[in-house]
């Protein structure tokens, strides 16, 4: 065959259809392996939490919920639906640091290290608009990864929030749920993408971003109290709990006298006579410090607000760095 | 956009222009200040040692680097300019690629970022180095992801082509097989070529204009053709184990005695008297000289410097 004959078998593997154009095609066939691996885990996924929200709903209806009351229940069976639950979010909770380490920090920094963000900034196209499309592209992977898996979390909680995982300020209902989920997943792939424009090598970048990140979602879970201002609530002590109370989260307790001063929780506990020690005090009231579940709302667009905040300064730190950086 | 010197008026006589272009790095200045052009359609020859500023001045063509002063214009535009990037094509010393992309769609890739591509020649220039369109970029030879590169950058059917570098990687076959692929092209489209190289026979045989450059500055600049025959070698005997004075008249590059007997390579402004005797120098025995001693006064010649000054100070 001469070098020069055209067979159709070769005219057809150079052509081929072109569905994608431009930087949309390379995006695609650059990070092929990311945008199937985010397609497999959001069906995966979905599948998992329409199947198990089922399941668990089909158990707890033959056991008698709703019309019988969640401490009612059976305990190995809500402990079981716990844990089922409860596992399933450790899993979803992995994601932000995921997205961070393996599309985050490789994004930029294995163009630079294997020399491809030249060979791309020498074609016909600008360095700022190849770095919107990357951006953009790992970004909205990650957006729309745990967009859908955030919902649909969602969806299963708020099903049968009564009986696993009441304590939704916890990090398992919190923060995989949307938008908090969402918001965490975007800003430790710009933590990531940002470590890698500095760092400009692929494995120092997953390293360093690994670690930042997990320190960032630690530090995080430490501040989750401070997004709004609890309320507080006085009842008798020894008395029921006020309706405001249900489904709220405790942030404080108290005991505290009729005029309103507070003493800590454990003042009497471990006088030999509590109650005398109580009525010496003059303290008759409980009171908590709680958030109440209408609030659960503000609190979490809150903390996606401050994390998208951070999310864009980054994002504004990388167009700066790249921009002005010999390639 | 195709087609040489077409747009941008009287300018685009000129492949690159550089107007007291300079850049500094934390460690200093890699390029100083320099003045100087290269006129379309030649194959110019950028010569000097590691760390003399060729790959800063190649990535300031490229857009890979921001000069820190001065300016730079391609075909008569400033470099920054949105209309020069499909004009030019740059082959970065190790010629990245993506690994993962099979020929086939590395050659899509330069289709989907060029608006004016020419996929049958990208075609042809990889079909002659028997290259199957669905292996991996990753399994290829150098000389063949050198090959593959090539093809990416005519393709683009650029005017000026700055290749960093392009053949040093490369063993004596592919190296061969490269150079005349080049040619062809180069002279089939009359395309500028600046390329780098440390390969100074390897010059001589490509290119007819040559940029010179040592710590920063551009020690020579012109046409092969006017810049080798200024320059005369002279054998003679030594004058109490020095130059003969009747040689101080004239410029004095690079001098080696044996013995007795010195080798002189003299820039002459007047013809030379024959008590020595004398050669012409090989281009190769002009660029060690000026390499060899970065202090001799710099030799630009009249096309390369845009105020027509011969000489400036070093």
């Amino acid at each position: 065959m001469s070098v020069f004959a055209r067979t159709p078998a070769q005219e057809a593997s150079f052509g081929g259809r072109r569905r994608l154009r431009g930087l949309a095609w390379l995006m695609v066939r650059q990070h092929r392996a990311a945008l199937i691996a985010c397609a497999a885990v959001t069906l995966l996924g979905a599948l998992w939490i329409i199947h198990e929200r089922a399941t668990m709903l089909d158990t707890l209806h033959g056991a008698g919920w709703p019309a019988k009351s969640s401490e009612d229940l059976d305990g190995a069976t809500v402990q079981r639906l716990d844990n089922s639950f409860n596992g399933f979010a450790r899993y979803l909770g992995y994601l932000p640091l995921v997205f961070g380490v393996f599309i985050g920090a490789p994004l930029l920094s294995a163009d630079h290290e294997h020399g491809t963000a030249r060979l791309v900034a020498t074609q016909s196209v600008s360095r700022l608009r190849w770095l919107a499309w990357k951006l953009g592209f790992a970004l909205g992977l990650v957006a729309v990864t745990t967009g859908v898996l955030g919902a649909l979390f969602g969806w299963w909680w708020r099903a049968v929030r009564h009986v696993v995982s009441s304590n939704w300020l916890d990090g398992t209902v919190f923060d995989n749920t949307l938008p908090v989920l969402m918001a965490l997943g975007l800003f430790t792939t710009t933590l990531g993408i940002a470590i890698g424009a500095l760092a400009r090598r692929a494995v120092t970048a997953m390293a360093v971003t690994f670690f930042t990140s997990a320190a960032f979602l630690l530090v995080c879970d430490h501040f989750r109290t401070r997004l709004a201002t609890p309320r507080r609530v006085a009842f008798p002590f020894d008395g029921a709990h006020p309706a405001v109370l249900n489904d709220a989260v405790q942030v404080d307790q108290w005991i505290g006298t009729a005029s309103g001063k507070v003493y800590g929780w454990g003042t009497c506990v471990s006088d030999a006579a509590p109650e005398t020690c109580r009525a010496r005090l003059g303290i008759v009231n409980s009171v908590w410090d709680y958030f109440g579940y209408d609030q659960m709302a503000t609190l979490q667009w809150t903390a996606a607000g401050l994390l998208l905040g951070g999310g864009a300064l980054l994002v504004a730190l990388v167009v700066w760095r790249t921009r002005r950086q010999a390639l | 956009m195709s087609g040489t010197a077409t747009s941008g008026g009287d300018d685009s006589r000129w492949a690159l222009e550089a107007h007291g272009l300079g850049k500094r790095y934390r460690r200093g200045w890699a390029l100083r200040e320099e003045t100087f052009r290269i006129p379309a359609g030649r194959v110019c020859g950028l010569v000097g040692p590691n760390g003399a500023g060729k790959s800063t001045l190649l990535g300031i063509a490229a857009r890979l680097v921001e000069p820190t002063r001065g300016q730079l214009r391609v075909f008569g535009r400033p470099v920054g300019d949105p209309s020069v990037r499909p004009r030019c094509a740059y082959l970065g010393q190790d010629k990245p690629l993506f690994k993962r992309f099979t020929v086939a769609e590395t050659l899509r890739m330069g289709q989907e970022l060029n608006p004016g591509w020419d996929q049958a020649a990208a075609e042809r220039i990889v079909r002659e180095g028997q290259l199957a369109p669905n292996a991996k970029i990753g399994t290829l030879s150098g000389g063949q992801r050198t090959r593959v590169a090539f093809a990416l950058a005519f393709g683009k059917r650029p005017d000026l082509l700055l290749l960093d570098e392009p053949m040093s990687d490369l063993d004596p076959l592919a190296r061969d097989e490269i150079g005349s692929l080049l040619m062809s092209e180069v002279a089939e489209r009359g395309t500028t070529v600046l390329m780098s190289s440390h390969m100074l026979s390897e010059l001589e045989h490509m290119c007819d204009f040559l940029l010179v450059v040592s710590d920063g500055r551009v020690r020579m600049a012109g046409d092969t053709d006017e810049l080798v025959p200024m320059h005369t070698l002279v054998t003679g005997v030594t004058a109490d184990g020095g130059l003969p004075e009747a040689l101080g008249t004239h410029t004095v590059i690079d001098v080696r005695t044996a013995g007795r007997q010195f080798t002189a390579l003299v820039r002459h402004e007047i013809p030379l008297d024959g008590t020595w005797q004398l050669a012409e120098p090989s281009l190769e025995e002009v660029l060690l000289g000026y390499l060899r001693h970065p202090e001799a006064p710099a030799l630009l010649s009249p096309t390369a410097v845009p105020a027509h000054r011969e000489e400036h100070a070093a």
